[in-house]
Order: structure tokens, then sequence, then C-alpha cells
């Protein structure tokens, strides 16, 4: 057989077991950890938010809920490149809440962990911040209420949209 | 078949949309940055009621016209220049090149204006919505790797150079990197294994299709530009081996502050960290390459982009191994120091080396001298001394994000401290910004009035030999 052919078939091999091996044996054990109660809540109020084709432009269409609505748009605008929806496991406890646990992010789809943290963690701004008015203000002038943010000011947001982004932070535990 | 490998196309014609493509995808991509950097630093800056020039929108739209736009097509140039200068034959279809490249510039476009609609999965470098995904994989991917893959298969030498090994299979690598990321668009997986399926396949984007293209572009260019041959093939056979081993399997490690299982984190950090190997093989193979040859850095323009790319890749690697450990990661996750690290792996090290490769090729295939030395040279300072005080900034602001997470201040408290290290990011920023439109300016130039320069035929090639 000529060298290159081995070498190809080698390739393939290598590059298969290691698929194997995290792919199969980490999705698999993963997709077997049984979802909490809240994780199943959650999916029912939320559903599965990213871009779908019964919504294709992003507006909420057919959501169930007013919070899942919310979430689509949290999507759309890009407030998870700045907001994680994870605490993490060595420090934030007190300041953003528990960390999720295995069981609690199962079902959602997309999960929006996020990897660049600018902004506080959003995971359980429902039970750490429930003035609505607040949101409100903050999301059309975050200066307002907050010197120093450097968060957009979402002035296009039609009303609509405002109100569903609130009933999707509200629904954060 | 016939009708793709009929030549009515000149040699060289792949190649040379490619590359000046990818360097119009360079120009607009960092272009899209002022608006993510001048935001972070002055958030009010532009007008509000414009949704298109948010920082939301506009971020995942400058990370795909910087890698999907600029690395990928440079990549693509590349393999369509060298694939058949080593196989010493010509490129098995320059029509699906051209039409590859035209493709890819559609699928470019379609990027960008579902991107900025905010039309996209929610998972981060897997954003892209599942008909654009179906167009990515038939209609960039697939054709790219089909005209490598025929080249490499009709070449008129025995063995394969490095570099073709790495062309070869980084083209089979992305293909199922690319589909195994974007499962999630097609089945109902979610929850923790879609999360964990998106971060495997950002992590292989990177590790299988990024940093081996750049170094097998380098183990071409550097060995045939300084004249010495390939230090070591042995070296050349224990990186390539180490990358498909090592490279394919740390996913996790993106996701370290996650409950995803203890011993998937374990095991990623271990894999991280046996990188290394991967890293110094080639970082030290390229090094010793131009023993004695060393006067040519400052004097060759495309060694000079070249090797400065090699030489990011060692802070580079050292940085990824250390700060995936869970002694550091769960100190700087998520903070700039990231987006320094990212930057420094895809503007530091696999942008300059592509650079250099297409200040090399492009003049080559284009049978003319570079228009201005001058300016290339203004280029590569702007964009080196641009990058190194962007990333000197961010590595810093990541710091404080990080001491601000150990103290738990008020979050704001951090935005606020960190506030000179995005002023500091967007004006350095600017001097990369502007570097990139000399570029192209010196290549059209290059392309209409550069001086005429009778080059060898493409493949004539003495000084690398086709030793397996
Ligand atoms: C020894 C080698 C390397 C290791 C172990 C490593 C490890 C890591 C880790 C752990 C992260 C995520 C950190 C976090 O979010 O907490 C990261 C991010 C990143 N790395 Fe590396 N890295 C290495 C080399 C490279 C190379 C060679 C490239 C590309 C050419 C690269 C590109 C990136 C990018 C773009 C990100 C940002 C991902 C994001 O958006 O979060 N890295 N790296
Ligand atoms: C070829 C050049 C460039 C490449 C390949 C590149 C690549 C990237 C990548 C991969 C990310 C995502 C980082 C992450 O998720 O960790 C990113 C984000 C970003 N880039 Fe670039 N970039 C380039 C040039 C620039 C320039 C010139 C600027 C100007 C200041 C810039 C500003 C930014 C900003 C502000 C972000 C968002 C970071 C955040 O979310 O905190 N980039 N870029």
């Amino acid at each position: 057989m000529p060298r290159y052919v081995v070498g190809a078939i080698l390739v393939v091999l290598v590059i298969f077991s290691s698929i194997g091996i995290t792919i199969i044996a980490g999705s698999t054990y993963m997709g077997n950890i049984p979802p909490s109660k809240w994780a199943v809540e959650k999916e029912k109020m939320w559903a599965h938010t990213g871009w779908n084709i019964h919504d294709p432009l992003m507006q909420g269409w057919g959501a169930p809920t007013l919070a899942s609505k919310g979430k689509t748009i949290f999507i759309r605008e890009g407030c998870w490149w700045c907001h994680t929806l994870l605490p993490e496991q060595t420090q934030d406890w007190t300041y953003f809440g528990s960390p999720p646990t295995a069981e609690d992010v199962q079902l959602e789809s997309p999960s929006l962990f996020g990897s660049d943290r600018k902004a506080p963690d959003l995971l359980h701004i429902g039970s750490r911040n429930r003035v609505k008015a607040w949101h409100y203000v903050h999301h059309r002038n975050p200066r307002a209420v907050t010197p120093g943010s450097i968060m957009p000011a979402f002035t296009y947001l039609s009303d609509e949209d405002m109100d569903a982004l609130v009933a999707f932070l509200d629904s954060l535990k | 078949m016939s009708f793709l490998t009929e030549n009515d196309y000149a040699e060289g014609t792949a190649a040379k949309n490619f590359f000046f493509s990818a360097i119009v995808m360079l120009v607009i991509g960092t272009m899209l940055a002022i608006i993510t950097s001048f935001r972070l630093a002055w958030p009010d800056i532009f007008p509000n009621d414009i949704p298109w020039l948010h920082f939301g929108r506009v971020r995942p739209v400058h990370v795909h016209f910087v890698i999907f736009g600029w690395i990928f097509m440079a990549f693509a140039g590349a393999m369509c220049y060298i694939t058949p200068a080593l196989c010493k034959t010509k490129l098995w279809s320059e029509r699906l090149g051209f039409w590859n490249c035209w493709a890819w510039n559609i699928g470019m476009v379609v990027v960008f204006f579902t991107l900025i609609n905010g039309l996209t999965t929610g998972r981060e470098y897997q954003d892209l919505i599942w008909p654009v995904d179906i167009y990515v994989l038939l209609f960039m991917l697939l054709p790219l790797a089909v005209n490598v893959w025929m080249t490499m298969l009709s070449r008129r030498v025995e063995g394969l150079y490095v570099t073709l090994w790495f062309f070869g299979a980084a083209c089979l690598f992305i293909i199922l990197t690319y589909f195994i990321g974007a499962i999630p668009d097609f089945f109902p997986v979610t929850g923790l294994s879609e999360a964990y399926m998106t971060w495997w396949h950002a992590h292989n984007v990177l590790g299988l299709w990024i940093t081996p293209v750049s170094a097998a572009i380098a183990y071409y260019i550097i060995p045939k530009i300084s004249g010495n041959t390939l230090y070591s093939h042995k070296i050349g056979h224990l990186h390539f081996w180490s990358i498909a081993a090592f490279y394919s399997t740390p996913g996790a490690h993106h996701l370290m502050g996650a409950p995803i299982p203890e011993w998937l984190k374990s095991f990623a950090s271990v894999s991280g960290v046996l990188i290394m190997i991967p890293a110094l093989a080639f970082v030290v193979n390229m090094l010793m390459t131009m023993k004695d040859k060393w006067w040519m850095f400052t004097k060759n323009i495309s060694l000079q982009w070249a090797l400065t790319g090699v030489l990011f890749a060692i802070p580079l690697n050292i940085q990824g191994a250390f700060q995936q450990t869970r002694t550091l990661n769960w100190y700087i996750h998520g903070t700039h120091w990231i987006v320094a690290h990212a930057h420094l792996a895809l503007l530091g090290f696999s942008t300059f080396i592509e650079i250099g490769a297409i200040y090399y090729g492009l003049p080559k295939l284009l049978k003319r001298k570079i228009y201005s030395l001058k300016l290339a040279k203004i280029h590569f300072w702007l964009t080196a001394i641009g990058f190194l005080g962007f990333w000197i900034a961010l590595t810093g602001g990541g710091l404080v994000q990080g001491a601000a997470k150990v103290y738990e201040i008020p979050y704001i408290e951090s935005v606020i401290a960190t506030h000179p290290y995005m002023v500091g990011r967007a004006v350095f920023g600017l001097m990369i910004i502007f570097a990139q439109p000399l570029f192209l300016y010196n290549m059209v130039m290059t392309a209409k009035y550069g001086e005429r320069q009778e080059s060898k035929p493409v493949i004539e090639d003495k000084i690398i030999p086709a030793a397996t």
C-alpha cells in the first residue's frame, strides 16, 4: 500500500477516535443526566428559542409565553455577548447567586452560558431585581440609573419587545 | 467532471481571486471593529436608534468577517497556490476554485445580513442559522476540500511535503468539525450536550483548521524564502500527529465554569496542556529552519510577517496551556484576558503568517514586484505596534476584572475600572484598522503598476524536497 494511503487511514482513525472519546462519551454521558423540575418548568416557559423556520425574523412569533419571546429578543440583540447566564462555580455566589447544577441546564436550547463577561451575570436577575420600572428605564437609558455603565441604550426596541424582554428577565429566578 | 477540469481559466486564477477577496474581507472585518471597540469605550458614541450600529449586532459580524472572510479565504488562496506548487502540477480545477471563491463572497453577504439583523442560533462561533450552515458546508468548504484533495491525487511527485499533510487533513477536519457543531441546529440536542458541542466546534475550528493551516503555510514559505531546507521532517511528523491527537480533544476547557462532568474537565485540561507539544514542535522547526539566515528577517517583508507570526505562537500557546488549568481559569475566564488571547491567536499568530504568505504569493501570481515595499513596512509596523498595545491593554483589563471577581465588589466598579483599558484598546485598534486599507491599496497597485518580473512557473520548485 502506498504510504500516503496508510497516512490517510491513520488520520481518519485518529480523528474519529478523538471525536469518539469527546463527543460520544461526553454527550451521551451528559445526555443521561435527568433534568430537574426547574429545568422542565423553564423548558415549558421558554421553549426552544434560537432561530427556527417558524420565526425566521426572530420576532418571537408563536412563542408560548411572553418570557419565551423575551428570550428570543435577548438572543437577537446579542445581550449574551456581555451578560453571562452562568455564575461561576468558584466565586460569584454572594453577588450573582448559586451556579446552576447540571440538572438545571438540561433541555434548554440555546443555553447562553456566554464566554466574555463584561456585565453582571443574569441567571438569577429575576430574584435579585424585581422592579420592572427600573428595567424599562435601564433598557432605554442605562446611564440614567447606573452611571458609568457601558450597556447600549436600546432606544429602537418597540414597547412590545421591551415588555417581552422584561418578562424574560423576571423569569430568571 | 470534465467541465470542471477543462482549462479555460488561467493558472492561478482561483488563488488570485481568493487572495484579493480575503484582503477586502480583512479591511471590512477590521473596520467593523471600530464599532465594537468604540462602543465598549464610549457607549453613546454612535446613534442609538440604529440597530446595525449596536455592539450586540456588530460583534458577531466582526468575528465572522475576520474568521470566515479573511482567515478562511486567505487559507483557500494559499491552498490553491501552494498545493499545486508542491505537487508539481496544476490546480485540479481553476474553474471550481473560481466559483468557490465567488460562492464564498456571496456567502459572506448572507452572513452579514443574517447576523446584523440578529438572526442567529445563539451559540458562539456556530452563530449561523442552519440554512446558512448548509450553504457553508456545500458551497464554501466542500469545493475547496475537493480541489485540494484532487490536486494532491493528481500530483507528479512521489512523497507529500508536511504542508500537504496539513492541507489534506485540515480539509477533512473542518468539514467534520463544522458538521458536528451544526448538529444541534438540525437535531434536538439540548442542554449540556448542546453547550458542549458548541464549544467542541469552536475549539476545533481553531485547533484543527486555523492552527494547522497557518502552520502549514509557514512550513512552505519559510524554507522557500530563506532558501534553507526544513530543519526536521521528524519534528514535522510529531507536530502533525500530536495536533490530530491532542488538539481535537480539549473542547471542554472552554466550559470550565459550567456544570459539565468533572472528569471531562480534567480530561480537557490535561489534553490542553499536551497541545504544547505540537505548538513547540512547530516553533522549534521554523526557528531552526532560519539558521544562518536570520539577517533576512528584516530584509524580506514576507519573512518578517511570517516569522513574527511564528514568534507570537510562543506566548500564545504558553498562555493557552496555563489559562485552561483550573488553577488559573477561574481567575481569567470571561474577562478581557480571553479576548486578548483570542486576538493573539487570530490576529497575532494566524493573520501575520497569512499576510506574509500573501506578500510572497500574490506578486508571484501577478508576475509583478510588490508596488511599494515601504508601504508594506508601514503596514507591518502599524499592525505590529497596534496589536501589541491592544494586547497589553486587554490583558491588563482582564486582570482587573479578575481581581474584581475575587473581591466581589459591585460589578459596576469593575466596568468603571476597565474604562481606560477599553480606550487603550480602541486607540491601538485604530492603528491596526488604519493599516489594512494600505495593504489592499498596495496589492491593487501591484496588480496594476507593479514592475513586471519574469517569475518562473509556479510548479518549479527546488528548495522544498518532496520528502515525506
Ligand atoms: C496550548 C494551546 C492552547 C490552549 C491550551 C488554549 C486554551 C484556551 C482556553 C482554555 C480558552 C478559553 C478560556 C476561557 O474562556 O476561560 C481559549 C480561548 C481561545 N483560544 Fe486558545 N488555547 C491555545 C492556543 C490557541 C490557538 C493556537 C488558537 C488559535 C489559533 C487559540 C484561539 C483561541 C480563541 C479564539 C479563544 C476565544 C474563545 C472564546 O470566544 O471564548 N488558542 N483558549
Ligand atoms: C484580523 C484581525 C482580527 C481578528 C482575527 C479578530 C478576531 C476576533 C475574535 C475571534 C473575537 C472574539 C473574541 C472572543 O470571543 O473571545 C473578536 C472580538 C472582538 N474584536 Fe477582533 N479581531 C481582529 C481585529 C480587531 C481589531 C483591529 C479590533 C479593534 C479594536 C477588534 C476589536 C474587537 C472587539 C471590540 C471584540 C469584542 C470583544 C468582546 O466581546 O469583549 N478586533 N475579534
